[in-house]
Parts: structure tokens; C-alpha cells; sequence
């Protein structure tokens, strides 16, 4: 099951809207009634028309794959080497900059994207 | 407890309260002077294991621990909490958040009876990691003394989890209506 959130953003990305706002332009609410998660829609203030749960699930494959590289993406950055690291790196160059982009190359293969 | 000695001498109608002390006199016999505690009732209640969906304001599942509920309040079937005292308290909460990615924002809500009194928005600025981050504010907030309710309601940028037991909602009375 996916998020409610990712497959509003393919919705509205799908109708010309790229960035949303889920502070002020759609604010999604989980009452969690008994422990159990149910996601809702409590505001929409998008222009564009608010999506039915039907039209939103037929986002639901798409959802996943981006779900799926997201959390790709965010274990790499997690085990990336650091800022400082990288910029000691390139400023020294030579063997410190090859391991650290092997250090980096390591990261990707532990974690390919599909 | 009636009270009827204060620094080895006795209490007359005519005493007042020192600075962290209530007196109140329920009857016109000195001796039935009675010291009233300060800041009844109070609780605290700490989250269990949560991961919201991401940027879903999502109400916090709490549990009152070590009996810090003095006048059994708390609600955790609802987890909610209802004072039987009318008049204001402070409320405060703390969110914690696991793992939080750099740049990542995370904002805590107090719901009284189903609408936000008071938001806090806080965010992560640790470049190229993640962290623990936790926040803390608090608000004064009235109640009624027998429906008026209080909720904690978290959003999260990301699905980041819950730090459990160092999440919590948390009050105390400062003056009775």
C-alpha cells in the first residue's frame, strides 16, 4: 500500500502541477481510529480538481516504483561519504579522491536502483 | 490534611498562603484549614512505535506511564486526554524523530477537540546525514472541565519513525476556572 501523499504528487504532476505544499496546498490527515491508519484528504486548495480514491488508485503502481527509488536513494545518501569528506577529496585528488569515489561506487552497488 | 500548624505556631483565618502554598478554609474553625496542592491534575503520556505516512498529520497513539495521571484522564483508547478540572493549563509536547534527513521538516500539532490550537514546525540541518532530532513547546490551553479534549498530531516531510517513549503529551493545571 502507498502512500497517499506520492500518489497525489503523480496526480497533480499528471494535471501541470510539479511542486505541492502539504503545509498549505493539500493537507492530508490520519485519525489512526483504533491503531489503524486511514489516510484522508482534510483540505485540498490545489486549482486543479480534487482527485476521487478511484483516480488515485490507479496511481498505485507508478506510486510504488517512486516509493521504491526513494528509498534507494535515501540509503545511499545515508551511507555516502560526507560533504567534507568528498571536499578533501577533490581537493587532494590522486589516491584519496579514487577511494572515496570507490567508497561512493560501493554505496550504489549495495544499493542498485531497479 | 488539615493543617493546623505552620512554623511551629497555630494557623488563624487571618494567615495567608506563603508564595507556593494555597490555603483554604472550609469552615470558620482554624483547624479545618486545609493545604490544597498546586498544578492538580497533571499527566504525561509517551508514544509507542509510529511511522507516519509522509506529510500526513497523523495523531499520535499514547500511553500514560508510571501512573502519571493523577486523575485518570487519559483516554488511550482515543488517546486523548480530558481534564475533569475546569481552567488553563499548560500543555506541551515533545516530538522526537528518527533517522531525520538533512533539510527535512517535521511540525507537532495540539488538537483541542478536533482543531489545531498550536503547530510548531522545526527542521533538520545536518548536511549530507541524518539524525535524531527532537523539539519541544508548549501552550496555554482552556478547558471545560468535562468534555473539552487535547490530541497530539505529528507530520513528518518523509516516513521517518517515531522516536517511541521520547515523544509525548504533557500538562498540567495553573489556574483552576
Amino acid at each position: 500500500m502507498t502512500q497517499l501523499a506520492t500518489k497525489i504528487k503523480l496526480y497533480a504532476k499528471a494535471n501541470g502541477v510539479t511542486s505541492i505544499n502539504f503545509l498549505k496546498d493539500v493537507r492530508l490527515q490520519d485519525d489512526m481510529i483504533d491503531g489503524v491508519s486511514s489516510q484522508y484528504i482534510k483540505e485540498w486548495n490545489l486549482d486543479i480538481t480534487k482527485p476521487t480514491d478511484e483516480q488515485l488508485a490507479t496511481y498505485e503502481d507508478e506510486a510504488n516504483a517512486e516509493e521504491a527509488l526513494n528509498t534507494i536513494l535515501s540509503n545511499r545518501r545515508s551511507e555516502y561519504p560526507n560533504h567534507n569528506d568528498c571536499i578533501h577529496a577533490l581537493l587532494d585528488g590522486g589516491d584519496t579522491l579514487t577511494d572515496l569515489q570507490a567508497k561512493r561506487q560501493e554505496v550504489k552497488s549495495k544499493y542498485p536502483k531497479p | 490534611m488539615a493543617i493546623t500548624t505552620l512554623n511551629n505556631r497555630s494557623i488563624n483565618r487571618s494567615d495567608t498562603a506563603s508564595a507556593d502554598q494555597v490555603w483554604t478554609a472550609t469552615s470558620a474553625t482554624a483547624s479545618d484549614f486545609q493545604a490544597a496542592e498546586k498544578n492538580l491534575p497533571y499527566f504525561m503520556a509517551q508514544s509507542g512505535s509510529l511511522t507516519p505516512s509522509a506529510s500526513t498529520s497523523t495523531k499520535v497513539p499514547l500511553s500514560v506511564s508510571g501512573g502519571l495521571d493523577s486523575e485518570s484522564s487519559f483516554d488511550e483508547t482515543n488517546d486523548r486526554y480530558t481534564p475533569q478540572t475546569a481552567g488553563k493549563y499548560w500543555i506541551e509536547m515533545i516530538i522526537g524523530v528518527t533517522s531525520m534527513a538533512d533539510g527535512g521538516y517535521a511540525v507537532g500539532y495540539l488538537k483541542k477537540n478536533g482543531s489545531t490550537v498550536a503547530e510548531h514546525n522545526f527542521t533538520c540541518s545536518r548536511p549530507s546525514a541524518t539524525m535524531h532530532e527532537s523539539a519541544s513547546f508548549g501552550e496555554i490551553v482552556e478547558f471545560n472541565g468535562s468534555t473539552d479534549y487535547i490530541e497530539l498530531y505529528i507530520l513528518f516531510e518523509d516516513a521517518w519513525a517515531v522516536r517511541t517513549n521520547q515523544t509525548q503529551l504533557q500538562g498540567f493545571l495553573i489556574s483552576a476556572t
